[in-house]
């Protein structure tokens, strides 16, 4: 019994000749862990906050620009949207979605160079191939349209995602057209036939560009 | 055994074991622990290592099934569809999640409170209307707002890529341009007359042909079958059926059909409560006792917006209203009333105004074939039963048609493929084909078929009589459609040689006696006078320069030569409208499409 006693109390002064030695470190190590668990825990709702913000303020872009007919003062309240999104959220999904919105907006306006220095951004600025791919299809369009054919096919020779490459053969053949390069064209136009038709996925006027460039010989 | 769970629960081992699930759990929740022990059997599939789970794909497929978008039988079917769907949408998900989209709970609630779904009459976000309908569908709170964070991620990202699209005024003048082209153009049929020296066929040629097709000449194997038909109704023709019978059946008939019904709703809960509500009720059925009229009572009394029309609620039929209303509806006859009954937080007192019924004369006819069908179910079974034990036991068929009393018929020669009358019935043919009842090598050594069921009145068995194999028919006895096969062919080489002939000379300036027919400002779409394939040529030619250019094509048969004589504009902005719209929609939907097929290009997809 007394044995046992003394062991009690040899242990208990171990206990606190540890304590001396590594309390501090201890208590110490626990606030760290705390400060990383509480910070950890503002971090992530931060990004929560963050992710709503930007949510909201897309999901009334959305609403705007799907509207039939859009007034001056809607095209005025999106625009600001985009910035926002584009300011506050810019490394976002949500940032791209906005650019290919805004390129729009600019082309309904008539504002081409507008579109294609949006599209731009979004083709300097994505991580995402996909949306950088289908940014570079729409402005090869925007440029073709502002009459630069040449600097169109060089958009197009840029990285495209597989699954649109019927749609840029199809940019390609309008801006071959425009360039007087018949014979390419048909080229181009038959490759989109015949890509669109292996990946079931029509494409509206590429039979009828493809007819009306008949070549004399034909019959 | 638990004391001794306890004991060791002391040792150091069982110790940290037990810090182990308390850190999983804490972490993890408890999923990842049930998770580990119930392995991948429970997933269809894996997309990029998220796994689609067998359980959530038999929920969309029961969905999909109660809410009659699927029929039944084509479960199967839809299964691999939904399957295919769900891992589009998990991918569309991760790569929403990845570019930082997302909705939150607030969100969430928002539109659950907006949806008109939910709203009662006044437009208000009602809980009760939420959750019964979200029972009805198959979902839990909980798992429709994560389905519905799910659905809007992807809708944001579908609807951004859509609303990004756009189509360039260049683009839609010029497809605009295209698709209201208008071409001036002349055409003629070229026929047997053309030609400067008609198509003939020698007997060598025929032979070349014959041997060059031979597949065309082939005849599949065939047999002759004898077969018995046992019909009920045959044997119910002749049954007596007695009037009290035929109003018994009438009477079934007529509590079962659907009945118009008016109701009058006392709700408690809000304004009233339940004794309140019955006391209310009780006055109404004491007014009707003293001869007021129901309708008046129901736009006195009722609170359901179903009082304008006197509480009319239309027909009815079982399964709508739930069954207390089921039981008391069809408790009465037309024109009762109903004790009151309670239910979805009211009291309800019912009138059947009408049941919906044929008269009895109207149905009489169909009442009695029903009733001598019924009649004469127990003889059809006992015969069905004796004509599968006879003819399982019988070497021929005729000695089981002469006992039962049935006809012994004979078939002519059928193939498998193009049976038809009672033969094309599903399983008929198999069964002819069927290894034992069919013997090629000896066909008196068949057995009787089993017992064909055709369908719940008509059993039939039958025997191979007589059998020969596949052949190619002899030259001899197919000469003539041969002649005909060459003669058509040669004639369509002939006049495309003729046509080409034509066409060089036309080119040439020359001048070629044809019956030209004209064809005045043709749009690419339909014309009522010329063939779609003679347009569609005409508009493959390339545009004159000045004079006109030519060609010819293939047409059901026969060979056009056309004339493109000029090509113009159709004004029409009713069309420029609806192709302007229809090129944005196309866009739209390549961007969205694209991502789809992009993401599963570059996917990491395992199915089990």
């Amino acid at each position: 019994m007394a044995e046992e006693l003394r062991t009690e109390e040899e242990q208990l002064d171990a206990i606190k000749r540890w304590w001396k030695g590594n309390g501090t470190s201890l208590l110490a190590g626990i606030a760290i862990a705390a400060a990383g668990v509480f910070g950890w825990k503002a971090w992530q709702n931060h990004q929560d906050t963050q992710r709503e913000a930007a949510s909201v303020r897309y999901e009334q872009l959305i609403q705007l620009v799907g509207q039939q007919d859009m007034s001056d003062q809607n095209r005025k309240q999106a625009s600001t949207l985009i910035e926002e999104i584009d300011s506050e959220h810019g490394n976002t999904l949500y940032a791209d979605l906005a650019h290919l919105v805004q390129a729009r907006l600019a082309v309904e306006a008539g504002e081409q160079a507008q579109a294609s220095q949006a599209l731009q951004q979004l083709i300097n600025n994505s991580k995402r191939p996909y949306v950088q791919g289908l940014a570079r299809l729409n402005l090869a369009r925007v440029q073709l349209e502002q009459g630069n054919g040449e600097q169109a096919l060089d958009t197009l020779k840029q990285q495209l995602p597989e699954t649109l490459a019927a749609q840029a053969a199809n940019v390609r053949g309008d801006a071959l057209v425009v360039l007087g390069r018949r014979d390419e064209a048909r080229q181009a136009y038959q490759q989109a036939l015949t890509l669109s038709e292996q990946s079931d996925q029509p494409i509206y006027g590429v039979q009828l560009k493809l007819d009306d460039l008949a070549p004399q010989e034909a019959s | 055994m638990l004391q001794r769970i306890r004991d060791r629960s002391q040792g150091w081992i069982a110790k940290i074991i037990v810090a182990l699930i308390v850190i999983t759990f804490a972490f993890f929740g408890v999923e990842s622990i049930i998770g580990a022990f119930t392995g991948d059997s429970n997933d269809v599939a894996t997309v990029n290592g998220e796994a689609i789970k067998r359980q959530d794909v038999e929920t969309q497929v029961q969905r999909a099934i109660r809410s009659g978008q699927v029929p039944p039988e084509q479960e199967r079917e839809a299964r691999a569809q939904i399957i295919d769907q769900m891992i589009s949408r998990k991918l569309l998900q991760q790569y929403a999640r990845k570019g930082d989209l997302a909705f939150s709970d607030a969100q969430v609630d928002q539109m659950i409170v907006g949806l008109p779904e939910f709203q009662d009459q006044q437009g208000h976000f009602s809980r009760d209307l939420f959750v019964n309908r979200l029972a009805s569908a198959g979902y839990t709170p909980a798992s429709f707002r994560a389905q519905l964070k799910e659905d809007m991620v992807i809708q944001q990202l579908q609807q951004g890529l859509a609303s990004g699209s756009f189509v360039l005024p260049s683009e839609r003048e010029r497809l605009n341009a295209l698709q209201n082209q208008t071409r001036t153009f002349r055409y003629a049929m070229l026929s047997e007359n053309d030609l400067e020296t008609p198509v003939t066929v020698s007997d060598a040629e025929i032979e070349q042909y014959y041997a060059n097709h031979q597949d065309a000449y082939k005849r599949p194997e065939q047999i002759k079958l004898k077969y018995v038909v046992l019909d009920q109704n045959d044997m119910a023709q002749d049954r007596q059926i007695d009037e009290a019978t035929l109003q018994q059946a009438y009477a079934e008939r007529r509590s079962a059909a659907p009945r118009q019904v008016s109701d009058i709703i006392v709700n408690y809960g809000d304004e009233r409560s339940e004794s309140e509500a019955q006391a209310r009720i009780k006055e109404v059925q004491d007014k009707l006792a003293q001869g007021a009229d129901f309708s008046a009572l129901a736009q006195q009394y009722s609170d359901d917006s179903s009082k304008q029309n006197g509480g009319d609620l239309g027909v009815v039929t079982k399964g709508i209203f739930g069954d207390k209303f089921d039981q008391a509806v069809y408790s009465l006859d037309e024109g009762q009333v109903s004790q009151p009954v309670q239910f979805d937080n009211a009291y309800h007192l019912l009138k059947v105004t009408n049941i919906d019924v044929p008269s009895f004369d109207d149905m009489r006819a169909d009442l009695i074939k029903q009733a001598r069908l019924d009649a004469a179910k127990q003889a059809f079974q006992d015969k069905a039963q004796r004509l599968k034990d006879e003819s399982f036991s019988a070497d021929d068929l005729k000695s089981v048609a002469n006992d039962l009393g049935l006809t012994l018929r004979q078939s002519d020669w059928l193939s498998q493929d193009s049976a038809n009358d009672i033969f094309a019935e599903p399983g008929v043919m198999d069964a002819a084909f069927n290894d034992d009842v069919l013997n090629r090598d000896n066909v008196e050594q068949g057995y009787n078929s089993e017992v064909i069921e055709l369908d719940d009145q008509r059993r039939m068995v039958l025997r191979v009589s007589d059998y020969r194999p596949a052949t190619t028919l002899p030259l001899e006895q197919v000469r003539d459609q041969v002649r005909r096969a060459l003669e058509t062919e040669k004639l369509q080489q002939a006049l495309t040689e003729r046509a080409d002939d034509i066409v060089a000379s036309l080119r040439q300036g020359e001048d070629v006696a044809l019956e030209w027919k004209k064809a005045q400002a043709v749009t690419r779409n339909e014309h009522p006078d010329v063939d779609q394939g003679i347009i569609d040529a005409a508009y493959r030619l390339p545009r004159p320069d000045k004079g006109s250019t030519y060609g010819h094509t293939g047409v059901e048969g026969r060979e056009v030569v056309i004339a493109l004589d000029r090509v113009g504009q159709k004004e029409d902005s009713d069309a420029a409208s609806f192709i302007a719209s229809m090129a944005e929609r196309l866009q739209a939907q390549t961007a969205v499409r694209g991502l789809s097929e992009s993401l599963r290009k570059n996917a990491d997809i395992d199915r089990n």
